[in-house]
């Protein structure tokens, strides 16, 4: 799949890229690392990669938590 | 077509002061930051930490500044910008949205490749997302040297 995001490092070793992932669900962006043992998700109905948070388990899209956060319904947006 | 703008900032070392740069939502605007660089250019120095982009709910106190038009339409940015905080926001716990773990001599770019897939604010007023340095842990830490870096959002 294609990445949603670049991290571009600019060091003394030269230049490091690497591809960062965005969870539908909180709108966080992580990077995958093979082998770190680290769980993230799939949400079948977003049909997009979840950063794996217990929160972000549940289907609830980034769009619908902005909205219901502007209207008061949701206390807290993470 | 969404508005775009170029935020350049300037963060001193302050004591107390954690936040390099805040996005300060209004209630009639959702903007997203698709763009962020940050480096220094003050003396090489070997120290390391991590820049993480938080959710905050209070926008705290810092240096307003003007955010230069990138879409050529020469309307104002209906967000507003702030470095140089005095009284840091209320950053949202567990609300990371990008940690780029960096060092002082290196330069750090992050951008969203696709659009509506960057960093989005609320449209309600005082809130936004702030760049904030932190060690490991996510404790928040005053860097050994001051920082510049630009960022680019959309309305």
């Amino acid at each position: 799949m294609r990445e949603d995001g670049v991290i571009i490092a600019d060091t003394n070793d030269g230049r490091i890229e690497t591809a960062t992932a965005w969870c539908c669900h909180c709108g966080t962006h992580f990077t995958e690392v093979r082998g770190s043992g680290r769980i993230r998700g799939f949400c079948m109905k977003c049909m997009a990669k979840t950063c794996g948070a217990p929160g972000c388990d549940a289907c609830y899209p980034i769009e619908k938590r902005l909205d219901d956060y502007e209207r008061g319904k949701l206390g807290v947006l993470q | 077509m969404a508005r775009c703008f170029a935020a350049d900032f300037i963060r001193t070392v302050n004591a107390g002061d954690f936040t390099g740069y805040t996005l300060v939502s209004a209630a009639t605007v959702r903007p997203e930051i698709y763009y962020i660089q940050i480096g220094s250019s003050a003396a090489p120095v070997n120290t390391a930490h991590l820049w993480v982009a938080r959710r905050f709910t209070a926008a705290g106190a810092g240096t307003a500044f003007t955010a230069l038009d990138l879409s050529g339409d020469a309307l104002a940015t209906l967000a507003t910008n702030f470095h140089t905080h005095t009284v840091e926001p209320t950053y949202t716990a567990g609300s990371h949205l990008l940690v780029i773990p960096a060092n002082q001599q290196g330069t750090y770019q992050w951008y969203a490749v696709r659009e509506g897939r960057g960093l989005r604010c609320p449209a309600t007023a005082a809130n936004g997302i702030g760049i904030e340095a932190n060690v490991q842990g996510f404790t928040p830490t005053i860097p050994a040297a001051g920082y510049e870096g630009t960022v680019h959002y959309s309305e």
